[in-house]
């Protein structure tokens, strides 16, 4: 068939396999496939959300009252809130990516071009996050343009949300909300890697976010310490926290269980064969 | 198509791999020469994924060593830049396009973007590179994925059952594919369930059944448990013709109406000659005389004992 044989001796292989993982995730998710429709859900979200949010405020109280909207930083305060409600469906949807990937071999033949696998699963998840920073964007200026618009008809003075102090609330509650769905994303990661399975990773999944957190959690005080779902939700909903608990005890636990996760993801990533 | 100087491009020994108390892989070592097309064959379950696996890294082995393409086996990163691989099928996402898959691992292994049109024109994709991958059908989709184990230029490509699922006419295409991979010198390791196949394309072959190693080596110097005949046979003569061969000091067995010819070390074309000649000669007009090969699939078989191989 042929005389010609090459040589066995390698050149650049390092060069080769570096990098690379970011950008090809980056670019899956930029298919319109991925991004018209994550857009749309994002915006309907945000205007419906913050519509209720607005609508049903009270004068005062806990939460999105019409006092707190109308102070400086009110403009974000209602697409911040509604971003707790959001955790089921991020922790679906990270179950579903990384399960996905071992269910449908696309990791497997993935590793196959990029063999360090924690770059691989690194680059992935960093593209993903990125995704999660552009729908989190996406959130907020929607969020604060429908409560503009809505906002005066309900009472809620609007004028100081513009001032400095204001985009620098809008930073911070971009930062809490990033930070929530990072949680998740992590939690739907571990949860997809653990299983390799998609429908198998969102019973698992939604079991905990739904029934054990929302029911078993919200009914213990332990469960408001120490449940992972309903920590994060104090940090996007600060009022719903039912428990006292200082801020270096929220984010020091929630720290800590990102190190447990980041452990657990990184022994399934580079200890796991890839069988499928 | 082989024979090369060239230190092999896998050799590796001892290669076990256990789940829990279940062997899959037992002790098998395994020689691939630089540029050879090898095959690698046995029953369902013999473990040949589990063995490419390991040589790709993906699964990790619970013992032996070797070297792939000049590198420790235990540091699969420092030579699956150059493997390319199509292992437990064609693993894309459905929702784009093929060119878009190819095009996604192209960023990924950081290979060259150029290579995807003469990828796709080489399995036969360029007019539907740009449908979905979903859409494709099972032929087209390992295609696809054998086009995706050529991205870079490997020096090693393993192709585990790229005929899966597909119509003979595209087992025909793959075969070609494979000898076309070949021409650049590449070595190539495949596995398939069709032995027939793999007899055309391939010059060495390593047989594995129940996770232990029964053959490897040239393919013609693959055991065969039985002798080569000459079948032969005349209308209502059998006997005669059978009394003829062995008079004629042939070592011949009759079979029914059919008379077997031992080749033993003689050219069976000259053997055949002779023989019609010979009843030629005595009045007997034969009405079979064929050459009864033995088929890869039959030394396989003969070779694992039973079952198929596949």
């Amino acid at each position: 068939m042929t005389t010609a044989t090459r040589p066995a001796e390698t050149t650049g292989t390092d060069r080769r396999l570096r990098g690379g993982a970011f950008l090809a995730e980056w670019t899956r998710l930029g298919q319109r496939r991925v991004w018209l429709p994550a857009i749309a859900t994002t915006v309907l979200y945000a205007a419906v959300v913050t519509f209720a949010l607005i609508a049903t405020a009270q004068d005062r109280g806990p939460g999105v009252t019409i006092s707190a909207l109308s102070q400086s930083g009110g403009g974000t305060l209602a697409p911040s809130s509604a971003a707790r409600f959001a955790s089921v469906l991020l922790l679906a949807v990270f179950v579903g990516l990384s399960a996905g990937a071992f269910s449908k071999g696309t990791w497997r033949a993935a590793l196959l071009h990029h063999p360090g696998r924690f770059g691989l699963a690194v680059g992935t998840f960093l593209a993903r996050i990125a995704g999660l920073a552009v729908i989190v964007a996406l959130l907020f200026v929607v969020g604060w343009a429908t409560a503009a618009v809505v906002g005066p008809s309900q009472g809620v003075d609007t004028s100081a949300w513009t001032d400095a102090a204001s985009w620098q609330s809008a930073a911070e509650d971009f930062l809490r909300v990033l930070g929530f769905g990072v949680g998740w994303a992590l939690l739907g990661t571990a949860v997809g890697m653990a299983t390799r399975s998609v429908p198998v990773g969102l019973a698992v999944a939604v079991l905990w976010a739904g029934p054990i957190e929302n029911v078993l959690g919200d009914s213990f005080a332990f469960g408001q310490r120490w449940f992972p779902g309903l920590l994060l939700r104090y940090v996007v909903a600060p009022d719903s926290l039912g428990i006292s608990l200082s801020n270096a005890e929220l984010y020091g636990t929630l720290a800590a269980y990102g190190v447990v996760l980041l452990g657990v993801i990184a022994f399934l990533v580079g200890r796991r064969d890839v069988t499928s | 198509m082989s024979t090369s100087t060239l230190p092999d491009a896998v050799a590796v020994t001892g290669l076990t791999k256990r789940y829990g108390r279940r062997t899959v892989v037992d002790d098998v070592s395994v020689r691939i020469p630089s540029g050879s097309v090898t095959g690698l064959i046995g029953p369902n379950g013999a473990g040949k994924t589990t063995v490419m696996s390991m040589l790709l890294g993906l699964v990790r082995p619970t013992s032996g060593e070797g070297q792939v393409l000049g590198h420790d086996l235990a540091r699969p990163k420092a030579y699956v830049g150059r493997v390319g691989a199509l292992i437990e099928g064609p693993a894309f996402h459905p929702s784009m396009s093929g060119r878009a898959n190819l095009r996604n691992l192209v960023r990924l292994g950081r290979h060259d973007p150029e290579q995807i049109a003469p990828l796709l024109h080489l399995v036969g994709l360029a007019d539907r590179g740009d449908d979905l991958y979903g859409a494709y059908s099972l032929g087209m989709k390992q295609r696809l994925g054998i086009a995706a184990a050529l991205l870079g230029d490997p020096d090693l490509v393993i192709l585990d059952e790229p005929t899966n699922g597909v119509d003979p006419q595209g087992m025909r295409d793959i075969r070609h594919l494979v000898r076309r991979i070949a021409e650049g010198g590449r070595t190539v390791l495949v596995s398939s369930h069709l032995l027939a196949e793999l007899e055309h394309v391939c010059d060495h072959l390593v047989v594995i059944d129940r996770g232990g190693l029964r053959y490897q080596g040239p393919m013609d110097e693959l055991p065969t448990g039985r002798r080569e005949v000459i079948r032969v046979a005349a209308d209502g003569a059998a006997t005669d013709l059978h009394d003829l061969l062995v008079r004629d000091g042939l070592e011949a067995t009759a079979r029914g109406t059919v008379t077997e010819v031992e080749i033993g070390e003689a050219d069976p074309v000259r053997l055949a000659a002779r023989i019609n000649s010979t009843a030629h000669a005595a009045g007997i007009t034969l009405t079979e005389l064929h050459h009864q090969r033995q088929t890869l699939e039959d030394r396989v078989l003969e070779l694992v004992g039973n079952g198929s191989a596949s």
